[in-house]
């Protein structure tokens, strides 16, 4: 399908088919010190020595090319033997048309193939961007739809649009949106993983087997965490430091308890080799699960978790060290500011979302104009948690099929 | 279409001498007719305020809200600021240096992309946003605050980008002017009679101001004067006088006092002002001048300095204030009730109640047609 800008009715699609795949733009080059336009329909090239202006995705997301080879990146810009490059407008993309300025010596001449490339991150960002709309092009399109004379909304000032439109992607991420932050890690010796940055509650935390299965992580009530790990006179009187404070222990002696227990003992897993006291007449009867009738929630050998507030991480059974985990969590959705994502399928129903945040809120608004929003904020928000959950009838079935159970279709 | 000077100006002479009422001066007619235009624009505001608390039709030729913006939309204007420090922009001024904002309709970013409009708010409101981690001001809904005809923008530029220069051109400001001032222009004919005079107003004489200092000029480049080269003691005048080239004109003759802060052998400095001292003559708006010789010469014969400045026509006198017109601005569409308005004010010079009398029965109609 041909991409090229439609002028007589421009669609969403800004990017040639080229544009879109490869992120790159290949030049011949001119003569050294010639500036080369990057164009604006791909994403912006950003490159820059000052921490501050920074982006949290990159400080620099492009390569440059001389006849298909790559030129080495230093501090600067990127300087090869003979080549140096410089972006103007670098630390804010897109304001005016970027360009890159190729300096070069003696070994290159000029006619060779210049090529700037995004980089791979950055073109797998731009894959998947048509499925969402950013923050900011919500609330322009509700203040030009919703608000103002003759419009459903008098008056509202932008501030309160925002404000509900960020509270609203909140509400949405927490149970609407898809999760689609993983990480995947390996627990280390300490069995504990600090929370990530933009944690708000975990979905679900596996194991990754050899094959690239997951198994469950579940969490536990068998221990907990201490969060004021007290150190005590020998009355039992938390004791106090200088400020009058208490003095806290660095370590818990119950996470050093259940860090250093044998779980083979809790789920009654047994090995040829191994004991799991399950002939031991001697040992007390805390063996859970393994005796007398089985408990499934203790019965696993997958691993338990707990969160450990007091350190902001995740606390590991120890059978799990060393093993590789994915993490599935959801945040809020406003980590990355105004260029927040909200998915395409959930737009209508964050408009709703705010109108009916702003009725509510408004005095002499009739109580049956406020209903009518919020049944329609209720109904656009079911809809869009059905299509995001995606389900489609061939897998559903062919799920019920492993069950031996038939729907027609 | 604006309104002819002349034939409002003619049309109430007629009326006024139909039964020798009386006559209007040109002076008098002129300080009326600015009066009336600014009461009738003035009133478009009211009566657009009006239109969109009332129904509406979007009939074409029959809505009055797209009557009165047709009307309004000659005097918008969506300019840039006239000078900005640190985050805090003015707002812009027209060709005489003064403040030309006379409605503030909207203002926006122009430093980041998209140019999104800034929310104005009060002080008390920005603090509540401040505290708000949600709408806290970012790049993409930026928020101001108007003082003393100026605006303070956040994120400041400088907040989310260090290295990059600000700029007038950061903040684009969408308003109202006000109409320019009718003038009726004559010259004097051999019988001592006036002659209308269809020429803009103001005829420039081709001479400088004297007494103007250029640097308040919207366009200056390059203002700084360099004498790090400069060692030693080598004495510096704190007031120069030098001619002035003209580099895209024929222009001569103009001589300047300028000034600047720099201090010898430190720190690079700026001009703090180019006064013009004599006049010379041949300049046109649009030159491009610059200081001759440059200071390079001048200031011990090894700092540099450049400035260049484009004349504007805050820069030249007018010939005399008697030649020249200004129409008025607002649409022919008002003509009846300009001349009727002029009419009333002038009932009131000439000290007759029947013209003042008869002039205001008719606006009522007029008035009472149009809000019905």
């Amino acid at each position: 399908m041909a991409t090229s800008t439609n002028y007589e009715s421009p669609g969403l699609v800004t990017q040639n088919n080229s544009e879109y795949y490869t992120g790159e733009k290949t030049y011949v080059l001119g003569a050294s010190g010639a500036a080369y336009n990057w164009p604006t329909e791909l994403n912006p090239l950003i490159w820059t020595d000052t921490p501050t202006a920074a982006t949290p995705q990159s400080i620099n997301n492009y390569e440059v090319y001389i006849d298909n080879i790559l030129m080495i990146p230093t501090v600067g810009g990127y300087v090869s033997d003979s080549v140096a490059t410089t972006l103007t407008n670098t630390n804010d993309p897109a304001t005016a048309t970027q360009a890159v300025t190729i300096n070069y010596g003696t070994g290159i001449s000029a006619g060779s193939l210049l090529t700037i490339r995004l980089q791979q991150t950055t073109v797998w960002d731009n894959y998947q961007s048509y499925q969402y709309n950013s923050l900011k092009d919500i609330v322009a399109n509700f203040m030009l739809s919703y608000v103002g004379t003759d419009r459903v909304i008098k008056r509202a000032r932008r501030s309160e649009i925002i404000f509900h439109a960020k509270r609203g992607l909140q509400e949405f991420s927490y149970d609407t949106l898809k999760s689609v932050n993983i990480q995947e890690l390996t627990i280390p010796a300490n069995l504990s993983l600090p929370l990530p940055q933009d944690y708000v509650n975990y979905v679900q935390l596996s194991h990754i087997d050899s094959m690239g299965i997951k198994h469950i992580i579940y969490p536990t009530t068998l221990t907990t965490n201490p969060t004021a790990p007290l150190i005590q006179d020998n009355q039992g009187i938390p004791t106090q430091d200088d400020f009058g404070n208490n003095i806290e222990s660095q370590q818990s002696i119950t996470n050093e308890n259940w860090r250093n227990a044998n779980q083979r003992n809790l789920t009654g897993t047994n090995f040829e080799s191994t004991d799991a006291n399950v002939y031991n007449w001697n040992w007390w009867k805390t063996a859970y699960g393994q005796r007398y009738g089985m408990q499934p929630e203790i019965s696993q050998q997958n691993g338990w978790f707990t969160i450990d507030n007091r350190r902001g991480a995740f606390a590991f059974s120890s059978d799990l060290q060393g093993k590789l985990i994915t993490l599935e969590y959801i945040s809020d959705g406003l980590a990355f500011g105004d260029d927040t994502k909200v998915p395409k399928m959930a737009e209508d129903a964050l408009y709703s979302h705010i109108l009916y945040s702003i009725t509510s809120t408004r005095v002499n608004i009739p109580e049956y104009v406020v209903q009518r929003y919020k049944k329609d904020r209720s109904v656009k928000l079911r809809n869009a948690k059905i299509r995001l959950s995606n389900i489609k009838l061939s897998e559903f079935t062919q799920v019920m099929r492993g069950k031996s159970k038939w729907i027609k279709s | 279409m604006a309104i002819n000077v002349n034939t409002v100006y003619t049309t109430v002479l007629s009326i006024l001498n139909k039964e020798q009422r009386g006559y209007l001066t040109p002076f008098e007619f002129n300080k009326i007719a600015t009066q009336v235009q600014l009461q009738i624009f003035e009133k478009y505001f009211e009566d657009y305020n009006q239109f969109l608390r009332m129904p509406k039709t979007d009939e074409e030729f029959a809505s009055r809200v797209a009557h009165i913006e047709e009307e309004i939309q000659v005097f918008e204007e969506y300019k840039s600021a006239s000078s900005h420090a640190n985050g805090v922009y003015d707002f812009p001024q027209d060709s005489n240096n003064k403040n030309e904002v006379y409605r503030l309709g909207s203002v926006y970013f122009n430093a980041v992309p998209g140019t999104p409009q800034i929310e104005l708010v009060g002080r008390k409101e920005y603090k509540q946003q401040l505290m708000s981690p949600l709408t806290k001001p970012s790049k993409s809904f930026p928020i101001g605050i108007l003082k003393n005809d100026k605006v303070e923008v956040y994120p400041k530029v400088t907040t989310f980008n260090p290295t990059r220069a600000t700029s007038i051109s950061d903040v684009k400001f969408s308003y109202i002017r006000k109409p320019k001032d009718v003038k009726w222009g004559y010259t004097i004919g051999s019988l001592g009679q006036y002659i209308y005079d269809p020429n803009s107003f103001p005829i420039l004489s081709t001479s400088l101001l004297v007494g103007q200092d250029l640097l308040s000029n919207t366009t200056v480049t390059s203002n700084t004067v360099d004498m790090t080269v400069i060692s030693g003691t080598t004495g510096i005048p704190s007031n120069i006088t030098g001619n002035v080239a003209n580099t895209n004109g024929s222009g001569s003759g103009a001589i300047v006092n300028w000034t600047t802060d720099f201090v010898p052998a430190t720190n690079p400095g700026n001009f703090t002002s180019i006064v013009v001292s004599t006049a010379g003559s041949g300049y046109a708006i649009g030159d491009l001048i610059k200081l001759n010789p440059e200071p390079s010469s001048n200031f011990g014969g090894n700092g540099t300095g450049t400035t260049s400045i484009t004349l504007q026509s805050s820069n030249f006198s007018p010939v005399n204030l008697i030649q020249g017109s200004t129409d008025f601005e607002i649409s022919e569409s008002m003509q009846t009730e300009v001349i009727l308005e002029i009419l009333k004010y002038s009932g009131i010079i000439i000290r007759d109640p029947q013209i003042i009398q008869a002039a205001q029965q008719e606006l009522v109609q007029d008035e009472a047609n149009e809000k019905r």
